[in-house]
């Protein structure tokens, strides 16, 4: 592997797909893309700006309007199914009913590019594939049947499966998205292990924007409009890109914990928090929901205290010189409620 | 490390034990009929050639074992062309009479029955000479392969497997209607020849019209063993396939050949043979508990002659002088097959979809 060279490139790549009426939807055009070995790329974008046709389009399953795809320096077009299916494997989103099959089963199937007429396995398929169940973790499971596994666990056997096609690129469609929030972490961290352990570049499409920033080496950032933006995912978000291809009323995107919120109008009186740690953190969340706004000064209408007294949080209120002592956020809001009226 | 489902000697146990219940079948299946043969002289006939009553020898090597055989190659061929349609179509319900794959090719026989006046419709199909077979098994394969096509074109739209089921009967009903319009405009002999065939028999089978048979089944089945890779890829559905380096487009063609000649050949024969298609590959997929083609065609292959040989012993009735039609029989059996599945929503959904 050459590795001063991207695996992958688009060079002025439309992409689209036919409508019914046989006019043809442009979703993007013009993409210049490059993955590099080592690394994992985040595909972001809003619903419908056209992340599935992208990765539809750079897994050869549909062709592009325009421009050009190279695979490790071959033009996508030329390659042959098998040949493709050695060089890129795929994880979709959609779950897979695949019936009676055991677990290492399933995960020996990513061997058929490289298998015979009939498919009999080697010595060496089944080392790759011991390799790939083991990098997922999925060992302890290879017996079981697939319909008795759950999402979280499905879908690292669907990885192992892209593994053990032994593939410089994996391309992965929303794998997280029937997961739960722990499922997803590991994930995204597994995914994260595999681009820098074995040199993989790995991409994935995500709505998880918050895993995607803290685990991603590069963004991919689709907006609605069809223009694309790339980059560090750090660099992204201090120069606005990140925010404004997901701008939209009601939400901000929160630079400094890099979370977006729910944007309430604050309504209440200004309250000033002084403190610190978590739960200084919380109890600005708490207030920010019930409408209330942050005053930067201690000169506020309200200030509250948040201390830890002898291993346990407590707050303590100041309001035009009436001081209470609460032991929860429940009974801070429950007070706050009252002085607000 | 295990790559296998349940453990290979637990498989082979049950393969082992399935080939023997084929080799007591096959020799039971000899034994029934209107004339009482014992088993030991029918085993005697079989393996040595030789009978104290010619009448008798004449009876299993001319007619009984003709139509072991045929029985033999309808259940393989009818239960590997379902197990094919079933993985295609990713849809249990799939299978050679369900979605009216026999129907076309009930209209490819009609097409020759009926159409060619006097001269090509003769009595039974028995009596066509050696074109006149090789037309009737080429008719009957296009029309199945033209309502595949079919199916298959609305099945790339439809995901629900009870829809597709509908879908599937709906054509095989138009494919009989437009038979039937033929019926009515054709002489009363050439409809009750017509009428026979659809109640199926196995025994009108005999000479060179068992070696057509056996040499299209037998290619039906290499095809189909060869598409066995294919077949395990597609368990994941077409995308997951082609990103396996499958030619999806070319598979296709493959399979869809190998059930098209599997049905098309035995339905021109034996007429239309009900439920064995879509029944056999569950038994077998639970019996063996696997998904693997590989192990599964070779399975049904084995699983479909026990079934098919035990139906065909039923329809002789033993101890009486009737023969029931195959057809009813199959369907006695196959129907309530096709109802568990159905009722067992919790096995139609985890085997494809």
């Amino acid at each position: 592997m050459n590795e001063s060279l991207p695996l992958l490139t688009t060079r002025a790549l439309s992409i689209g797909y036919a409508l019914p009426n046989k006019a043809v939807k442009r979703v993007a055009e013009s993409l210049n893309l490059d993955l590099w070995p080592g690394q994992l790329v985040c595909l972001l974008g809003p619903n419908g700006a056209g992340k599935s046709t992208l990765m539809r389009t750079l897994a050869g399953l549909q062709a592009p309007l325009d421009g050009q795809i190279t695979v490790t320096g071959h033009p996508l077009s030329d390659l042959k199914p098998v040949q493709l299916a050695q060089k890129l494997s795929l994880v979709l989103t959609e779950r897979l009913e695949a019936g009676n099959l055991t677990v290492t089963e399933l995960v020996a199937l990513g061997r058929t590019p490289y298998t015979g007429w009939l498919g009999t396995l080697t010595q060496a398929d089944r080392t790759q594939i011991q390799w790939a169940m083991e990098a997922t973790d999925t060992t302890p499971y290879g017996h079981r049947r697939i319909q008795q596994l759950s999402d979280g666990e499905r879908q690292k056997v669907m990885l192992a499966r892209a593994l053990a096609q032994d593939t410089d690129l994996i391309l992965l469609d929303e794998p997280t998205a029937h997961l739960d929030l722990p499922s997803r972490v590991e994930m995204m961290r597994l995914l994260h292990y595999l681009a820098r352990q074995t040199g993989k570049s790995i991409l994935l499409s995500t709505h998880e924007l918050d895993l995607a920033l803290q685990a991603a080496d590069r963004l991919w950032l689709l907006r609605p409009d069809g223009r694309m933006q790339t980059g560090v995912p750090e660099d992204l978000v201090l120069n606005g890109a990140f925010e404004a291809a997901f701008a939209k009323a009601g939400f901000y995107f929160d630079k400094t914990t890099g979370t977006f919120a729910i944007h309430p109008e604050a309504s209440g009186p200004a309250v000033y928090v002084a403190g610190s740690g978590p739960l200084v953190f919380w109890t600005k969340r708490a207030l920010l929901r019930e409408g209330f706004a942050l005053g930067s000064q201690p000169d506020s209408p309200i200030s509250i205290t948040a201390t830890e007294q002898a291993g346990r949080p407590n707050w303590l209120i100041e309001q035009a010189g009436i001081r209470r002592e609460l032991a929860t956020i429940a009974d801070l809001l429950n007070a706050l409620q009252t002085l607000k009226h | 490390m295990d790559f296998s489902t349940s453990s290979p000697p637990f498989r082979r146990l049950i393969i082992g034990g399935l080939l023997a219940l084929v080799v007591f079948c096959f020799l039971l299946n000899i034994t029934f009929g209107s004339v009482a043969i014992p088993l030991e002289e029918v085993a005697r006939i079989l393996f040595r050639g030789e009978s104290e009553h010619t009448a008798w020898l004449f009876i299993v090597q001319k007619i009984r074992l003709p139509k072991a055989i045929t029985a033999v190659l309808v259940g393989c061929g009818l239960s590997v062309s379902g197990l094919q349609m079933q993985t295609l179509f990713r849809n249990p319900l799939a299978g050679p009479s369900e979605l009216g794959i026999t129907a076309g090719a009930g209209l490819g026989v009609a097409a020759v029955m009926l159409s060619g006046g006097g001269s090509t419709s003769l009595h039974a199909i028995q009596e066509v000479g050696v074109s006149g077979t090789w037309l009737i098994v080429l008719m009957a394969s296009l029309g199945a392969a033209l309502v595949l096509l079919v199916v298959l074109l609305i099945a790339g739209r439809v995901r629900d497997n009870v829809v597709l089921l509908i879908v599937g009967v709906m054509v095989g009903t138009i494919t009989l209607s437009v038979v039937s319009i033929w019926q009515y405009f054709s002489q009363p002999e050439q409809l009750q020849e017509y009428l026979l065939w659809t109640f199926g028999s196995l025994g009108g089978v005999t000479q060179y019209h068992l070696y057509v048979l056996s040499g299209v089944v037998a290619l039906g089945l290499l095809l189909a063993f060869v598409s066995s890779k294919a077949l395990n890829a597609l368990l994941l559905g077409e995308n997951y396939a082609r990103s396996m380096g499958l030619t999806v487009g070319r598979s296709r063609m493959i399979i869809l050949t190998s059930t098209s000649l599997l049905t098309g050949s035995i339905t021109a024969f034996c007429g239309p043979i009900g439920f064995i298609g879509i029944a056999v590959p569950h038994l077998t997929r639970s019996l063996l508990g696997t998904s693997d083609h590989r192990v599964l065609i070779p399975g049904t292959c084995l699983m479909g002659t026990v079934l098919m040989l035990v139906c065909d012993s039923i329809a002789q009735l033993p101890g009486t002088g009737a023969v029931l039609p195959i057809n009813i029989v199959t369907s006695l059996l196959g129907a309530p097959v096709v109802i568990w599945i159905i009722v067992s929503r919790n096995n139609l959904r985890s085997s494809f979809s």
